[in-house]
């Protein structure tokens, strides 16, 4: 029962450390991981430009939080490191093949190199 | 804001945690209702004031029912008060689909369309009208009395673990916990661990069955195959049940860190064994809220059979209307209405008579038809989705290979789905615990030490895990957000 007691005890102060990590990372810099190269622009800051558009700055604080928070880099790095090592997946629309190569699935990438993916009649004129 | 960000998990959530800092209950209630105010208005500003408005026009209505002592009269105020939340909910849920349904009825008449803007959908309407008819009407039933101070309806109302997603609440079930409760070590701790699961349940196994569940839905039907629509089918099960049993948990494990005890919203509904059993263990605060609110008034079944299966079909019809403004969810609405009717009827005893396994693939068929009714945007796409299914249409050499969407990832977590569809985690915990026991007296404080730290352990190792996938993961949708 004093091992239940204790293991509660320890729990608490252990999740609500968890929660504040990413805020002390932010002022403190405490992740020395190198920058994942996600190619993409990270959200930027939004600007204000008042009430009326105060659905689209709480929008983009959220993207700006998501792609800043602290230990991020840490744990973007872990995701992938256990998609590629655990499941043997690529990032998001990569797939890696039998040999190690990466083959790129977005855009329906391999409906066409299958031939499963046909132009209909709508879509040839502008091919044409 | 959803739960299953990262400005909920690591900004919002550690603030609002500062609620243990703050003196007194009714300070500490504030600092509840500010934070809930602000989780809602994050992602709809405007609606804030619809239901600011919606509570101060509850809390006068409150008054009013309480304070009515003539029976007619009494009746009268209920009624208004049910009308006046109904109407909020028909004008910015369905008036949509009324003028659309209206519009093409009057096209074949040759009439001229009737004009309307849309109207936007606010965030969780349907949970917090239920739940201010729950307040209405429990005050008129005299389960609970009306609120003094109009701070506990808002409380009520907005609380933010419950606001956008449920467990649905009884006034008078939350009413004495506003006016006075205390949170332990041990309800915290419990807390944190539901949190904990919950989240671990939505991106571990919701989000990632997900991805396949709505590329299968989008395919057209000349690319689907049986092996892809059962595929498709089994991943959108998984996906809904632990997307919101993911989010219930979440919302029981967040009341439970401020002292609230909210109603189980899940008890693992995919082990059913029958339809009727099935709607005993899916979103229990929904199918008991329809019990108690409209198929008892209704009469339930005390009246004569015929009377009780109309019941049965009325109820579910509004249940299916309750999940969105579609025809789509009134057929599943009615579709589930029809097995209970049959499951009262001989077919419910030749079920009966089944053995158990049966018993389970006969649910589980009928769920899953169910959640191919649910899922799809139209009737027809859902006729030609189970046509599929069942191998009827015809073989085209245009079929998506099934290994292009059960990646190893999708197949680990429709593994771990359908593990833990099942009690096999508290079956877990319950064997382990007996383990001490059987071990000689001086191994026992050991093991029973290892068990206690060992638990702490996986929660913060879940923890961080649901975190690397948050921040790793790109698709992230909620599902019963949208009702």
């Amino acid at each position: 029962m004093k091992f239940q007691t204790a293991a509660r005890a320890l729990l608490i102060p252990l999740f609500i450390a968890f929660l504040w990590l990413p805020t002390l990372d932010w002022f403190l810099h405490l992740d020395h991981v190198p920058l994942p190269n996600e190619k993409r622009r990270l959200a930027t800051f939004p600007a204000y430009r008042g009430v009326a558009e105060l659905k689209q700055f709480t929008a983009g604080v959220d993207a700006y939080f998501s792609d800043h928070f602290g230990f991020r880099k840490r744990l973007v790095r872990s995701y992938n490191h256990w998609r590629r090592q655990v499941f043997r997946e690529g990032g998001n629309d990569v797939t890696i093949g039998r040999d190690g190569s990466l083959f790129r699935t977005g855009e329906r990438m391999i409906e066409h190199s299958t031939g499963l993916a046909r132009i209909n009649d709508q879509e040839l004129p502008d091919w044409q | 804001m959803v739960f299953s960000s990262p400005i909920f998990l690591f900004l919002f959530l550690p603030l609002v945690l500062a609620y243990f800092l703050v003196p007194g209950l009714r300070l500490r209630n504030l600092w509840l209702l500010a934070f809930s105010i602000i989780f809602y208005a994050w992602g709809e500003v405007i609606f804030v004031f619809l239901m600011l408005g919606s509570t101060v026009m509850n809390y006068f209505l409150g008054l009013w029912v309480d304070r009515e002592t003539i029976p007619l009269r009494r009746k009268w105020a209920v009624g208004i008060a049910v009308a006046l939340n109904l109407g909020t909910l028909a004008i910015f849920k369905y008036a949509n689909f009324a003028v659309e349904n209206l519009n093409a009825v009057l096209g074949i008449l040759r009439l001229a369309p009737v004009q309307m803007d849309p109207v936007r959908l606010p965030i969780g309407i349907s949970f917090f009208t239920f739940h201010a008819l729950s307040y209405v009407i429990d005050i008129y039933r005299r389960k609970w009395t009306s609120a003094k101070n109009p701070g506990d309806v808002a409380l009520y109302i907005f609380f933010f673990p419950q606001l956008i997603a449920g467990p649905i609440l009884r006034w008078s079930a939350i009413a004495p916990q506003i006016a006075q409760r205390i949170v332990t070590r041990e309800g915290f701790v419990e807390g944190i661990r539901r949190f904990t699961g919950g989240l671990a349940k939505k991106v571990m196994i919701a989000n990632v069955v997900a991805g396949p569940a709505d590329q299968i839905f989008s395919l057209p039907a000349a690319e689907l195959g049986p092996a892809l629509a059962w595929l498709g089918t089994l991943c959108y099960a998984l996906q809904i049940y632990f997307d919101f049993s993911g989010y219930s948990d979440m919302a029981v494990g967040l009341g439970k860190m401020f002292g609230f005890q909210f109603l189980e919203n899940f008890n693992y509904p995919y082990i059913s064994q029958s339809i009727r059993d099935f709607w005993r263990r899916w979103h229990i605060s929904l199918s008991s809220w329809f019990r108690d609110y409209l198929y008892i008034p209704l009469g339930g079944n005390r009246c004569s059979e015929r009377r009780n299966y109309l019941n049965l079909l009325i109820v579910f019809l509004l249940c299916g209307l309750w999940h969105g403004a579609s025809w789509t969810f009134v057929i599943w609405g009615l579709y589930h209405g029809t097995f209970l009717v049959l499951e009262r009827t001989r077919f419910g005893s030749l079920i009966d008579w089944l053995p158990r396994p049966a018993r389970h693939i006969y649910t589980l068929a009928a769920v899953l038809v169910g959640w191919v009714l649910f899922r799809a945007e139209s009737f027809a796409q859902a006729v030609l989705f189970l046509e599929n299914m069942i191998g009827i249409t015809v073989r085209t050499n245009a079929a998506q290979p099934l290994a292009r969407y059960l990646t190893h990832q999708v197949a680990c977590a429709i593994a771990l789905g359908v593990i833990f569809s099942t009690p096999a985690w508290p079956w877990l915990k319950i064997s382990a615990q007996r383990i001490p026991q059987l071990l000689p007296g001086m191994l026992r404080p050991v093991t029973q030490a290892a068990g206690a730290f060992l638990e702490v352990g996986l929660v913060m190792f879940w923890l961080f895990v649901s975190a690397a996938w948050l921040a790793g993961g790109t698709y992230n949708p909620f599902i019963y957000f949208r009702f």
